[in-house]
């Protein structure tokens, strides 16, 4: 608020050093006028600045956040910003799913040369943002917000005799010494056998919804030598993730693959193959195993991201705020997820803290926003996130519309294809730029 | 000769105690799946019947995941130090279950065993815990092995015990319990019959003798093998109560807060110089199970656990105590 | 608590006029870590420096903000002159409150809070600065030429004239690329292997230069200043150190019948052989394709020949590693395929003009080699059928080029001036023959050579038609060209004996391999990507690679040869001191909490990131990491922001710095 009481915008801009900070300063040696509500952060280029600043910049109070940076094909640095537009597509489809107000959020390219358009985009975001107000809606609970929820598929039993030959397979393995410890199912929960006599305690049934693939990054289970793992096709996508991000030696792992009629779980519902492709071998009879439903039956994204992304940007918001509000940071979502295997998890990072450590409504956005998009384009969809969260927050909307989003952006479906290069970390001259200015 | 409560006499209780700005909370139903004890908007979504218990534990309205312990604000070059308010709305915590409430005294000692924490023991003074005796139990249930039972006194002000769907008998314990229920209640012949618990599976006596004598036991390897390290135990259980301590703000001010942490977390022992002396999660496991039956009985002279079975049933990997203990007390490990 | 000096500058009037610097002053004194806040008439001035450095050395100022101009105007004065004073250079930071505030604001309350805020953004960062050393790099004075084209031997040369060893890396078994196969070149008909040959031979005697001819860059490691280069000796049966060159072999060679690839299959050589009789170096190699010694252990005859002994059919391919400082890529051209089997999935050849089918349809390097004096039919012009003279020959230009439908939008540059070159060569050796040139535009910028294609039409009567050939067909043994003539709006067909066809140039073959190795960009087409257009022609993005040459883009000798030589003259000033400073503001790895994903790896633009391992003093493995080659990194911070766990960081933008800047936005 100024003096007159008028509401002042505070902008937060993260621009380049070689285009658009030079384009403001062109501005200044040119003498055009623009409003006083930017604060230019500079940073050496657009490929620098990362989706936790923007969320850093709300969590200070910004009622909008500008990015800039150099038109394609003109980066100081090559490629920064051809990297920095692949980010912000997924990430802008991120914030929609948890409603933020996009119109508080800019992306633009201004050359050193457009000192003008620099004028014109801060004085019009300023304009626009004067008349949205204060950014009062920021991870607020404005009522009514109820999270759909997804419809599971039918339970189905699985393949007769599957479990059997998994026993007398992993009996061989185990005795030959091919492998140290087979990770397989058990009652109640995984198991590691490592003695031939107690495969008797490996099961298969309709049971075994679980990723045991996240025991791959625990050091006591690598400790144990080589290993068999047991896997369902979906499971299995984590492998081509892990082996692309190096986490993996396929060499070091026996792969069991288990033709899965389905665990009657919402992943279920949309799942198009049934019988792991990548396996070292697979267990059960792959022609008897139909597919719960027609391929591609529901949405990709399924029938409850689509009612999530109906409703408008505040309740989807209030949804999310609700959810949020009953998270414990158990970290439960993460430990289980076989793609979250940093050694230090960003949140125990305290030197910037960029994700405040307290289950607080902030903290916890900045970590739900954070888990979520260090998946993009990674999330294989097992939904163990949703399944460990002792406060039933059902993360997977945030992970399925992410995965939407890869998918019709770039068409990318992670950890179905051995050969491609994951999604971020690469660019295409085609990606789409119609949000950026 | 009994006293008895409807299920309209206790929404009159919640109406009334809301309507005066105090606060209320017990089970409900918060969505499909998820049944947990949160801060109640009104009588109806008060879940009385039809579940075990709820997925987390009352110790929140207590302890809270997140607590601010004072404020800090920057001047120039100095920091100024000022006093947050301490708790003072009255609560009214109803339905809990008796392994919840029992909790609450073994907390008591540990918030007032070197000093006495001062957040903690205003919202003790200011709580009234009201408990619903279990009907049912399931196999994640083991109160009866810990010495507690699903009518278990302990930490109630008043238990409320199930003689026909919505009619309770109802125990007042304690003053503040009598005080409570002044008025509201009716005299009855019917008495409610003792619940059945579930089946004793160990003595903790002898996981103790375990625990003390087998630090370096191959049991331990083998049973935090499918351990992920997640904090989902130790944040549902109603006697865990570790923390940690941060400073949080941005430029300007901020304030000393606590934060519920967990000692199967990696870092939760670990040094500045990178060594950590629990190295893995076996030994992290080990821990858990050796502070709640030896360690914490050794200092306090009980154990920290109340068996309500939450760590098995929020364990995504199907861990939790109960397997462990089990083992123990039938032998498996030798 | 930090000792930050603050000094806020009136810029004259272009400061004080809009912000009140003495209020300012006196909030900034009041921010945390600020020790003193001043402001003074023109900070960069000579008094207003002195008056930095004197605050630094009374107050022991750890960090200074002026808050002033754009750091882009003034932040290396102001770095010069905290150095001066003792303080470490990186502990100065700019507040830009002229250009991006007292300039463009004109409400003097607003503009005074908004530069105390963009002031206090400045001092959270220099109270966050690290203490950085500019990182110095030693240079190996050797460079790498990569190909031996008249692009590489010009710049081979230059560089060796200046003083420098030069290892030069050539495919063929000789240097002289494409241009030792032309016959004459435009536009003063020169004979290109006169001109050319001297300058070999220079490059085979030079006492700086060493030569591995049939030879591959294997691999590259390493950055600017100390690359190491494996260089593949691929495996000649001819020790060339023993060999006299004397031609016993490849008379004695009894399977003479192999296509000759000098003279793109229009001439025959031996299955040993030199390429061409100049070759350098002039050593005979051995097609272990055709010999009959190497493929089932028969005839023999050249080594039983050979008095030096020089054969070896037990030869194998060697790897060899060199030490450079600095690379020139010069890897040319290659033809564009013209048939319908294309390398590439977006090219389309052009089946309907017959070439691979019909003999007489020829691309124009073929055509060079049969005008060629020294070439298969030492320069009677025989077409390659039946030996005969051709009277009639078509020319057909942009055959690839500027053709979307065939996947090469893009103009080859030379070949409207060879084309004229090639009418008019062919009037000079036949002379009642007649040119007939199928053009779309003639393109013909350059010296003298919009002349010389008036002399091609009008001295030699070559017929130009604007138009394009829609298919050529073979009747009655003669090859029938129909196409359209769009000056005059008539279709024509031209009875041909021969036709020629200008096919578009490309990037030589393997050039996309090589420029991963160097970590050189290339574009869709292959050719390799300069740094910057107009202003950084030669330099690659990876900092000590040159490019010259038609591997960066389409162009003529003329170019080539000054091209190179500015490649050359870079090599020249990277060797010019015993060291290469760079900025320190670089990226690092804390690899103690990397877990390898190489997601940053991935994402570089400079491939300045390797994977690396962990090992305890004694050397036991501890893990793998990525770690940042700071003789590659530039600091663009790419790898900061796809780091999940944040173990990348960058000096001088580090994250703690630019997230205590935005919280002091509160």
């Amino acid at each position: 608020m100024n003096e007159a009481g008028q509401f002042e915008p505070k902008i937060v801009a993260y621009v380049c050093n070689w285009c658009t900070y030079l384009g403001a300063d062109l501005a200044g040696t040119t003498r055009l006028e623009y409003p006083p509500n930017v604060r230019i952060i500079r940073l050496p280029c657009t490929g620098r600045i990362d989706f936790n600043l923007i969320v850093k910049a709300f969590e200070i109070g910004a009622d909008a956040v500008l990015v800039s940076g150099c038109h394609p094909g003109d980066c100081h640095y090559t490629a920064g910003n051809y990297h920095a537009r692949r980010r912000w597509i997924l990430f802008r489809e991120l914030l929609e799913a948890l409603g933020f107000e996009m119109e508080r959020i800019h992306f633009t390219w201004i050359s050193a040369a457009e000192g003008r358009k620099w004028q014109q985009v801060v004085t019009e975001i300023t304009e626009q943002t004067r008349k949205l107000g204060p950014y009062k809606n920021l991870y607020a609970d404005t009522g009514n917000g109820s999270l759909p929820i997804p419809e599971a598929a039918p339970a189905v039993d699985q393949p007769a005799g599957s479990e059997g030959s998994l026993r007398q397979r992993c009996h061989q393995l185990l005795a030959d010494g091919t492998v140290k410890v087979v990770i397989g199912y058990g009652t109640g929960g995984p198991v590691c056998v490592t003695k031939p006599a107690d495969v008797g305690r490996l099961v298969w049934n309709n049971q075994c919804s679980s990723n045991l693939t996240t025991y791959l990054k625990r050091q006591e289970v690598r400790k144990l030598g080589r290993a068999a793992i047991v896997v369902k096709v979906c499971d299995e996508r984590a492998l081509v993730v892990l082996e692309k991000e190096s986490q993996l030696d396929r060499k070091d792992l026996h792969v069991m693959g288990m033709a899965c009629n389905g665990m009657g779980q919402p992943k279920c519902a949309t799942c198009d193959v049934r019988v792991p492709r990548f396996a070292d071998e697979v267990i059960g009879e792959v022609a008897s195993v139909p597919l719960a439903g027609p391929p591609n039956a529901a949405p990709r994204g399924g029938a409850a991201l689509e009612v999530l992304l109906a409703k408008s940007p505040a309740e989807r918001m209030a949804c999310w705020a609700r959810e949020f509000e009953r998270c414990v940071k158990c970290y439960a979502c993460r430990q289980v997820c076989p793609l979250c295997y940093c050694e230090r998890c960003i949140v125990e990072k305290n030197r910037p803290t960029v994700i405040d450590p307290s289950p607080t409504v902030k903290g916890n956005f900045a970590w739900h926003i954070t888990r979520a998009f260090h998946l993009a384009g990674r999330c294989i969809g097992c939904d163990e996130c949703t399944r460990a969260c002792p406060a039933g927050i059902d993360l997977r909307l945030l992970n399925l519309s992410l995965a939407k989003a890869a998918e019709e952006h770039f068409g990318y479906r992670a950890g179905i294809n051995r050969d491609v290069e994951p999604l971020i970390g690469a660019y295409s001259l085609q990606d789409k730029e119609n949000f950026i200015r | 000769m009994s006293f008895t409560i409807t299920q309209d006499g206790l929404s009159k209780l919640v109406n009334e105690w809301l309507a005066r700005g105090k606060r209320v909370a017990g089970p409900s139903r918060v969505k499909r799946d998820c049944i947990l004890y949160v801060p109640l908007q009104g009588p109806d979504q008060l879940l009385l019947e039809d579940f075990i218990r709820p997925a987390n534990s009352l110790k929140e309205f207590l302890f809270p995941k997140h607590e601010r312990l004072f404020g800090y604000r920057i001047n120039g070059n100095g920091v100024e130090l000022f006093e947050l308010e301490p708790p003072k709305t009255e609560q009214l915590l109803i339905a809990a279950r008796p392994c919840d409430a029992a909790a609450l005294p073994i907390l008591d000692q540990v918030f007032n065993w070197d000093c006495a924490d001062e957040f903690y023991n205003r919202r003790r003074q200011l709580t009234t815990v009201v408990t619903l005796a279990c009907s049912a139990h399931d196999d994640a249930c083991f109160c009866t092995s810990v010495g507690l039972s699903p009518c278990a006194e302990r930490g109630s002000d008043v238990m409320l015990v199930k003689l026909d769907r919505g009619k309770y008998e109802v125990r007042c314990h304690t003053e503040k319990g009598r005080s409570l229920m002044e008025g509201r209640l009716e005299p009855s012949d019917q008495v409610a019959s003792e619940p059945l618990g579930p089946e004793k599976r160990f003595d903790p006596a002898e996981v103790r003798e375990f625990v003390k004598h087998n630090f370096a036991s191959a049991f331990w390897q083998s049973e935090g093998l499918t351990c992920l390290g997640c904090g989902a135990c130790a944040y549902t259980c109603p006697t865990c109560h570790c923390f940690d301590i941060i400073d949080e703000g941005n430029a300007n001010e901020g304030a000393r807060v606590r934060n519920w942490d967990s000692c199967q977390f990696s870092m939760f022992t670990q040094h500045a110089s990178g060594h950590n002396p629990r190295e893995n999660q076996p030994a992290r496991q080990r821990q858990r199970i050796s502070h709640k039956f030896d360690i914490y009985p050794e200092k306090f002279g009980e154990i920290l656990c109340t068996g309500c079975g939450n760590c098995t049933r929020n364990c995504p990997v199907g861990i939790g105590a109960l397997s462990v203990l089990t083992e123990i007390g039938h032998g498996e490990h030798l | 608590m930090s000792r930050i000096g603050v000094f806020i500058c009136w810029c004259g009037e272009n400061i004080a006029r809009t912000v009140d610097v003495d209020a300012l002053a006196q909030e900034v004194s009041k921010f945390p870590g600020v020790r003193c806040a001043m402001n003074y008439k023109y900070v960069c001035s000579d008094p207003g420096q002195a008056l930095v450095r004197e605050k630094i050395a009374a107050e022991k100022l750890d960090a200074v903000v002026i808050a002033s101009c754009s750091p882009h105007m003034h932040l290396k004065t102001f770095r010069r002159a905290a150095q001066l004073a003792g303080l470490n250079p990186y502990k100065v930071e700019m507040a830009n409150i002229r250009e991006h505030c007292s300039w463009v604001h004109h409400d003097r309350a607003k503009a005074t809070a908004k530069a105390a805020s963009l002031i206090r953004l400045s001092v959270e960062k220099a109270r966050l600065d690290h203490e950085l050393q500019p990182i110095r790099v030693p240079v190996t004075r050797r460079a790498l030429v990569i190909g031996g084209g008249v692009a590489g031997i010009q710049a081979a040369l230059d560089i060796a004239d200046a003083g420098y060893e030069v290892v030069m890396v050539e495919r063929e078994p000789s240097i002289g690329g494409k241009m030792a196969g032309l016959s004459e070149t435009f536009p003063t008909l020169d004979c290109s292997q006169c001109i050319l040959t001297p300058r070999m031979v220079e490059v085979g005697q030079h006492p700086r230069i060493k030569l591995y001819s049939y030879s591959e860059v294997e691999r590259v490691e390493g950055y600017i200043g100390n690359f190491t280069i494996t260089i593949r000796q691929k495996a000649r049966y001819v020790d060339i150190s023993k060999c006299t060159g004397c031609g016993d072999c490849w008379s004695v060679c009894p399977l003479k019948r192999n296509k000759s690839e000098f003279d793109y299959g229009m001439g025959v050589r031996a299955s040993i052989y030199v390429p061409f009789p100049q070759a350098v170096p002039a050593r005979p190699v051995i097609d272990a394709k055709t010999c009959a010694k190497i493929i089932r252990n028969g005839c023999g005859l050249c080594e039983k020949k050979c008095k030096a002994g020089a054969i070896n059919f037990q030869d194998t391919d060697k790897l060899v590693e060199e030490k450079v400082g600095a690379v020139v890529v010069a890897t040319g051209y290659k033809l564009y395929d013209i048939g319908e089997k294309q390398d590439k999935a977006s090219l389309a050849g052009y089946g309907e003009y017959g070439y691979g089918q019909y003999k007489d349809v020829i691309d124009s390097l073929q055509f060079e080699r049969l005008l060629s004096a020294s070439g298969p039919t030492n320069g009677v012009l025989k077409r390659p059928s039946d030996g005969a003279e051709p009277k009639n020959v078509v020319f057909i230009s942009c055959v690839g080029s500027r053709d979307n439908a065939k996947g090469l939008p893009y103009c080859s540059k030379i070949c409207c001036m060879y084309t004229a070159k090639h009418a008019m060569l062919y009037k000079h050796k036949v002379h009642d023959g007649q040119a007939h040139v199928f053009y779309m535009d003639i393109r013909a910028g350059g010296k003298g050579y919009e002349e010389f294609v008036r002399r091609a039409i009008e001295q030699d009567g070559a017929k130009y038609y604007r138009g394009r050939v829609s298919k050529i067909t073979q009747e009655d043994g003669k090859l029938v060209v129909r196409g359209a003539d769009t000056l005059a709006g008539v279709p024509i067909t031209v009875e041909a004996d021969l036709v020629v066809l200008a096919a578009a140039m490309r990037p030589a073959d393997g050039v996309a391999e090589l420029a991963q190795k160097l970590n050189v960009g290339y574009d869709e087409f292959g050719f390799l990507l300069e740094s910057h257009p107009k202003l950084r022609p030669v330099e690659t993005n990876a900092a000590g690679v040159f490019v010259c040459g038609a591997c960066q883009a389409p162009k003529d000798i003329p170019e080539s040869v000054a091209q190179a030589s500015a490649a050359a003259s870079k090599v020249a000033v990277t060797f010019a001191a015993d060291e290469l400073m760079r900025e320190p503001e670089i990226a690092g790895i804390n690899e103690q909490t990397c877990v390898a994903c190489y997601a940053c790896l991935r994402a570089c633009p400079y491939h300045a990131i390797e994977q690396a391992e962990v090992r305890t003093p004694r050397g036991v493995f501890v893990k793998h990491t990525a770690r940042v080659n700071p003789g590659l990194c530039m600091g663009c911070g790419t790898c900061v922001a796809v780091c999940p766990s944040k173990s990348a960081d960058l000096e001088g933008f580090t994250e703690q710095q630019i997230y205590a800047m935005v919280e002091s936005l509160v």
